[in-house]
């Protein structure tokens, strides 16, 4: 495979063009953007392909020096952590292996409905691309266990769009004005703790 | 079919344009050639989505050729013609068209069943020879409408569940890709297109279903009783439109779509969500021509 084609350059290009479009492709596979997705592991392939495209090139062109570029992990979503009973473990288990009907037949079949259980089975609706009955039960298990942050990240993943999709679809991400705000509250506090003062008001 | 799936045009080049024109002008010709003069009726910008995509993956012979029409009498237009994808999408349409018909007919009342009755009729010879062609996806339909007619009775508190049986039917059409690594994509962007279509249109007949007390699967979710219920199922239903779009999105990223792909992005990145918008708005009722036929 031509290492230049995978990247989309010419041989032609100069180092800075090729890490630019090594960069962008990185970024469209990244694994940020395949979280729960059943198309996780074809990304992993190209993310593969295109790091060994990029190694290849500067290897070639720095005649021997690996610049190795981004290490990624898929790790597609951690369902291994703190669980409860282990019949749940089981369960991650068969979310992890994508086996998602054996997973929804498991929890029918559990007489334990709580918070636990809700999460888990938001995950297998998740996983089916099921994003209204995910959420709801994110919900429920957030709403019956608030402290858990498990439970919370994943109903603030159902929140909202990854920054891929947002950029490309040309919304930023960014609250602009609130980084100001808050990096010049930050800046305020240093000063007091140096004996200055930024803003004189607080 | 409704309409929905289409570019946003302002962020579109002249020439991306210019090639999505020319194959829904193809679509429309290959329709009149496959199944006669009044098969236009069923051409959609949904299934000009479908024959973009199929034409992306398959990379099958593209020709431009210049035609006139009803539409345009004195200008000819560019048009594709000879492309395997158009014959797909045209069998599709008449497929699903075909089966929506029926289901209209079982549902509505009197002229309205009336007229879904007798313009399934009609399409009756041509949805055998279409389903001839296609016979797992004519299958797939079939099955999915009677399973939403199921659900709709049972009047299924489930928005997941209803937009499912109609997503998995789209799925279907992608049963014919052979290698792996392709189907699955394209699988997934039919589903969660599919998934779209079904919720996006369900807010749109939100008012209309709302009057009449008919089934609509955003009600029957979140207990809208009044218009003014629908601001709390807003967000909710924004969010899970984008995500569909999204994963769509993702799933369109491991394709080689060839030329199709400038416009198949602009269509699942921007054209979604500014379509959902404008639906949620409700300024596409306003709008003359939905181009959803039928």
């Amino acid at each position: 495979m031509d290492p230049y084609r995978v990247l989309g350059v010419s041989p032609n290009a100069s180092d800075d063009e090729v890490k630019k479009a090594y960069r962008e492709l990185a970024r469209k596979y990244h694994p940020d953007n395949y979280v729960n997705n059943p198309l996780a592991d074809l990304a992993q392939e190209k993310m593969k392909e295109i790091n060994e495209a990029y190694d290849q090139i500067t290897k070639q062109r720095a005649s021997g020096s690996s610049s190795g570029g981004y290490q990624n992990t898929y790790s597609s979503g951690s369902y291994t952590q703190n669980t409860g009973s282990p019949a749940f473990a089981r369960v991650r288990q068969l979310i992890m292996a994508g086996n998602l009907d054996a997973a929804e037949q498991e929890l029918t079949a559990s007489a334990d409905h709580g918070a636990e259980w809700h999460f888990l089975m938001g995950s297998v609706y998740l996983r089916r691309g099921w994003y209204d009955e995910a959420r709801r039960y994110f919900q429920n298990a957030c709403s019956m266990d608030p402290n858990n942050m498990e439970y919370r990240m994943a109903l603030q993943n159902m929140n909202q769009t990854s920054a891929y999709y947002n950029q490309n679809r040309g919304v930023s991400n960014g609250g602009g004005f609130c980084d100001v705000c808050s990096s010049l509250l930050v800046a305020d506090c240093c000063c007091e703790c140096m004996g200055g003062d930024l803003i004189p008001c607080c | 079919m409704f309409g929905y799936v289409r570019p946003y045009k302002p962020e579109m080049k002249v020439r991306e344009f210019e090639s999505f024109r020319a194959m829904y002008c193809g679509l429309c010709h290959t329709l009149k050639a496959r199944y006669g003069f009044g098969s236009r009726m069923l051409l959609s910008y949904d299934m000009c989505f479908m024959a973009l995509l199929m034409s992306g993956v398959t990379s099958c012979g593209i020709k431009t050729c210049y035609k006139r029409c009803v539409v345009s009498p004195f200008r000819k237009r560019a048009c594709i013609n000879e492309n395997l994808a158009l014959d797909f999408a045209a069998d599709c349409s008449v497929i699903l068209t075909y089966w929506k018909l029926r289901d209209s007919a079982h549902d509505e009342k009197g002229m309205r069943a009336m007229t879904a009755r007798f313009t399934a009729w009609l399409l009756k010879r041509k949805y055998r020879k279409a389903s001839a062609q296609l016979p797992a996806f004519a299958g797939a339909v079939e099955q999915g409408i009677r399973r939403l007619d199921e659900l709709e009775r049972e009047n299924t508190p489930s928005l997941d569940r209803a937009a499912d049986a109609f997503a998995a039917m789209m799925k279907k059409a992608a049963v014919g890709i052979a290698e792996e690594k392709v189907r699955r994509p394209v699988e997934q962007i039919l589903y969660h297109v599919g998934r779209w279509v079904y919720i996006t249109d369900a807010w749109d007949d939100l008012q209309d279903d709302l009057k009449s007390g008919s089934y609509n699967a955003i009600i029957a979710r979140f207990e809208v009783k009044t218009p003014e219920g629908m601001a709390e199922a807003r967000e909710a239903v924004r969010l899970t439109l984008l995500q569909s779009a999204q994963t769509a999105a993702a799933a369109s990223e491991l394709l080689d779509l060839g030329r199709s792909e400038p416009i198949v992005k602009n269509i699942l990145y921007m054209g979604l969500p500014a379509m959902a918008e404008s639906v949620m708005e409700g300024t596409t009722k306003q709008r003359s021509s939905r181009h959803g036929s039928i």
